[in-house]
Parts: structure tokens; C-alpha cells; sequence
């Protein structure tokens, strides 16, 4: 009986613990190779063939087709500036200079992971359509109220993300993420 | 109770065992990865266009919706593969991943321009491919497969939604095929 009793423990302990960690493990793998700017957070190394073995292990899992070293580089925001969650029902200006890369996408995305209906269908912008200040500065509005200009819509209610894509950018290619400047993002109001 | 914190020591022992394997394993028995994902979608060397904002984003959300996607699912243990044509787009990117959602390899249309000239072929292949500069096209881009079994992801930038449409039909035209047998056609 006692013998039965030690083989249970050792056979609950080891894979409650075991299959348990590696499962949390897993699942919390985002807090490795995260690189945050401002608000700003991407994971350069999370497709590489390099990358850790817990983020090769969630990659797996997710089956997420991220942008290659080769391709350019995804940052994503939750939070504005103040570390707030970005809330649909507030107004957000994001003002930032010219991005190191040859292309650069920034989108907008709801709790779902879609995309905003609006009436000008536009649910994203990039650096080719976008409409600069003086000099290379611009301004994109996020909110619920339509505007003209620079201005995405964000969802009446819940909290969203932005995704900004920088493609072809020397910061895969030996730049350094610490230099550059990303767009902030500062709170304006809310309804 | 010596007996008991030794047979929880052992416990702790394999539970750290069992916690590495299970780390390295995953990648290996993962059915959610991206070439899983598209066996659903698209069968060996077919092109799986994904063309409007709503559909890339329903279909892999991790995607950009300002771009339109042609995917190939790929083998090269017997045969390189060639993905080839022309995009109506002035940027476009391509990745290679292996059955593990590695990038093995991606490039940009920097130098190539709107035209699409990739072979992905293994170690073997491409000591073939050196020796008989006939059988691909010198403005090819080779790309070294480490893996045999792996996905052509091609993105085409849509700088206007009006392109759109344009776009999708330049990637369905796409020849995503057998590099042998392509030769043999012509």
C-alpha cells in the first residue's frame, strides 16, 4: 500500500509539474525576446531559426506567419503613452517622424483581431498614402467619431490594438532598435 | 517522511525532465502550425490567394490587411520547387517556412522588381542547379531549403484598394510548381 501511495505522488508530482510548467511556459513565452519603444512592443527574434526554445515551442503552437528578418519588422500597442489601455471609446494622436524603412503599414485592430467597419473602408495606413505635416512629421487621429485627414476608426467599445509594420528596414539587418523613434501615442479625449 | 521527501525529490527530478522534452516536442507535434494550417486550405504546390482585408484577417490575423497573399505549400525532397510570374505591385516580400513556423529565408523585391523568380531547392539539389545553369533562370533567387517540407509565403503590397482586385488575379497567376516537371512542360 505504501509503495502504491509513493508511485502516486511521484507520478502527480512529476507530471502535474512537468506538463504544468511547460504549459505556462508556453503561454507566457511573449515575455521573452520582447523589445518595447514607448508603447511600441515587437519580438524581432520570434520566427528566427535562433529563437529560444519556449518561443520556437509557442510559434509551433500559434501557427502565426510573422514577418521574416528579410521582410521588415512588426511592432504592437496596447497602451498609450501613459501605459493605459487603448480604449475604442477614446481619441488618440499618434505623431511621429520618418520610420526607417522603406515601407511602413499601421493598422488597426478590435478585441477580435478584426478590422474596424467605417464608411470610407480605410483600415489602415501606410507611408505612401499618408498626409505629412511640415517636413517629414505626421499625425494619424485614432477615435470613434469620424474626421477627415489622418484618421482611423477605433471600435464604439472595447479596447484595440495598432500594429505598426516597418518592411525592408535596416533594423533587421544589424540597425539598432534603441535608435529609432516610433510614433507616440497620447491620449485627446474621450466620449 | 524520509521516504516521502525522496520520493518527492525524484518527483522534482522528472518533472524537470518531462518539462524540457515536452519544450523541445512541441514544435514537432504542434497541429496548428502554419503548414498544418494550409493543408486544410491548399493541397502540394497549389497557390492559396487570400485577397481582401476581412479574409486575411479572418484567415491568420497576424496579418497585414494592407497587403494581398499567395501561399504555396512546397516539398523538395525529390524535386526543387519554383515559385514565378509577375505581381501588378510595386512591393513585395517573400518567406520561406519550415514545418516548425520557422523563416528560414525572405527577401524583398528590392532588385527584382515586380517579377517573381524564387527556386527553393535543398543542399544537393543546389550543387545540381550550380553544375547545370540551364535548368533555372540566371535572375533566379535560390534559396537554400534546410527543411524539405515548408510554406512560400508571398505578400503584395496594395498601395490603392482600387489595385486590389488587379493584385489577387497577378497572384493567382503565379506558378507555384515542381522545377523538373516545369522544364519537361516547356
Amino acid at each position: 500500500m505504501r509503495l502504491i501511495w509513493d508511485i502516486l505522488l511521484f507520478v502527480v508530482v512529476a507530471a502535474g509539474l512537468g506538463l504544468g510548467s511547460a504549459y505556462t511556459a508556453i503561454n507566457h513565452a511573449d515575455k521573452l525576446g520582447l523589445y518595447q519603444i514607448g508603447p511600441w512592443m515587437a519580438w524581432p527574434e520570434a520566427t528566427s531559426p535562433k529563437a529560444d526554445p519556449y518561443t520556437r515551442a509557442q510559434q509551433a503552437r500559434q501557427g502565426a506567419l510573422l514577418l521574416g528578418a528579410g521582410e521588415g519588422l512588426a511592432f504592437e500597442a496596447i497602451h498609450d503613452d501613459d501605459g493605459t489601455p487603448l480604449d475604442g471609446a477614446c481619441q488618440y494622436r499618434l505623431s511621429g517622424k520618418q520610420l526607417p524603412a522603406r515601407l511602413w503599414t499601421l493598422s488597426l485592430l478590435n478585441e477580435q483581431g478584426k478590422v474596424v467597419e467605417n464608411p470610407s473602408s480605410r483600415y489602415s495606413f501606410h507611408s505612401q498614402s499618408i498626409m505629412r505635416n511640415a517636413g517629414d512629421a505626421f499625425d494619424i487621429v485614432v477615435g470613434p467619431q469620424v474626421l477627415g485627414g489622418n484618421w482611423l476608426q477605433s471600435p464604439q467599445n472595447g479596447t484595440f490594438r495598432l500594429v505598426l509594420r516597418l518592411y525592408e528596414t535596416p533594423l533587421t539587418s544589424g540597425g539598432t532598435l534603441s535608435d529609432i523613434a516610433l510614433p507616440s501615442i497620447r491620449w485627446e479625449s474621450c466620449r | 517522511m524520509i521516504r516521502t521527501l525522496y520520493v518527492v525529490l525524484a518527483a522534482l527530478f522528472a518533472a524537470i525532465i518531462i518539462h524540457i522534452i515536452t519544450i523541445l516536442a512541441v514544435p514537432n507535434m504542434a497541429v496548428n502550425d502554419v503548414w498544418h494550417r494550409n493543408v486544410r486550405t491548399a493541397s502540394l504546390g497549389q497557390l492559396h490567394i487570400i485577397k481582401t482585408a476581412k479574409d486575411v484577417l479572418d484567415d491568420f490575423p497576424e496579418l497585414d490587411p494592407a497587403f494581398a497573399y499567395a501561399m504555396c505549400r512546397v516539398d523538395v525532397s525529390n524535386v526543387p520547387a519554383q515559385l514565378t510570374g509577375s505581381l501588378d505591385s510595386g512591393f513585395w516580400s517573400l518567406a520561406y517556412f519550415d514545418v516548425k513556423n520557422r523563416v528560414q529565408f525572405s527577401l524583398t523585391n528590392q532588385i527584382s522588381g515586380r517579377d517573381v523568380q524564387v527556386v527553393l531547392a535543398n543542399k544537393v539539389q543546389q550543387r545540381l542547379l550550380s553544375e547545370r545553369r540551364d535548368l533555372v533562370d540566371d535572375t533566379a533567387v535560390v534559396i537554400t531549403a534546410k527543411e524539405d517540407q515548408g510554406l512560400l509565403v508571398l505578400r503584395a503590397f496594395v498601395e490603392q484598394e482600387t489595385e486590389r482586385n488587379a493584385i489577387a488575379r497577378s497572384l493567382s497567376k503565379l506558378d507555384c510548381s515542381p522545377l523538373w516537371e516545369s522544364q519537361v512542360e516547356q
